[in-house]
């Protein structure tokens, strides 16, 4: 349910990421929107089998630790914000300056 | 001590108490022996509540910035709840591995300051924005 929750939230950020970037006029940066979102569905596929691979684990005592996948959504976590903060940036420089 | 768990997290622990020193987090499972699953369950959940945290004061900022009208300051406000996002998640990984490594070696869990960064932030922004919702009625 973890592993759900969190690929919602990754699909709604990218969703938001998306259409802000597109508002701001930088589609390159919308398109890491896109792909937030595609990662996001993907993460709920994940969890499903995430689900299969723990309950079999456990029951087998094997290691349930899984720190690849935990690397790619801290990545992808670090990457939404990267971003968010270039197209907030890039919105909000032309009117300072 | 299991060999090779002064490497690594061990290590770095010992240098400065409690306290992750180098940017980027050892394999947490090179030391230490498997522990009981529960626990790295619980840690395994504890780092998506954190990446969660960080993902949604994202959506904060971006919408700070987007979807709201007429405020005053608002890319600003945007760009440090950004920032508050990129330091949780940014640090989230790290303190996911240390615990990690903490919990298979059967010592303490390492101090983190990611509960006080992000409360201490969040306030901090929730009174950044009361002052600019302020100023922009004045």
């Amino acid at each position: 349910m973890a592993w759900e929750r969190t690929s919602f939230s990754v699909i709604a950020v990218g969703v938001l990421l998306a259409r802000s970037a597109r508002d701001s006029g930088l589609p390159a940066l919308a398109l890491v929107g896109i792909a937030l979102t595609v990662f996001g569905g993907a993460l709920l596929v994940r969890a499903g089998q995430r689900y299969e691979e723990l309950r079999h684990a456990a029951c087998s005592g094997d290691q349930i630790a899984s720190p690849r996948v935990v690397r790619m959504v801290g990545a992808v976590a670090v990457l939404a914000p990267v971003t968010g903060l270039t197209v907030a940036i890039a919105q909000w420089w032309p009117s300072a300056s | 001590m299991a060999e090779g768990s002064q490497r690594g997290p061990a290590r770095v622990i010992a240098l400065r108490s409690g306290s992750v020193l180098r940017f980027r987090a050892s394999d947490p499972q090179a030391v230490g022996e498997e522990p009981d699953y529960r626990f790295s369950l619980a840690n395994e959940r504890t780092f998506l509540a954190w990446i969660r945290t960080s993902l949604a004061l994202g959506a904060g900022g971006l919408g700070a910035i987007n979807l709201i009208d007429n405020f005053y300051g608002q890319e600003l406000l945007g760009i440090l709840l950004l920032s508050l996002s990129l330091v949780t998640a940014a640090t989230s990984y790290r303190r996911w591995a240390a615990n990690e490594s903490a919990i298979r070696q059967g010592i303490p869990l390492p101090k983190s300051r990611l509960p006080q960064i992000v409360a201490f932030g969040t306030a901090t922004l929730g009174v950044v924005a009361a002052a600019l919702f302020g100023i922009g009625e004045l």
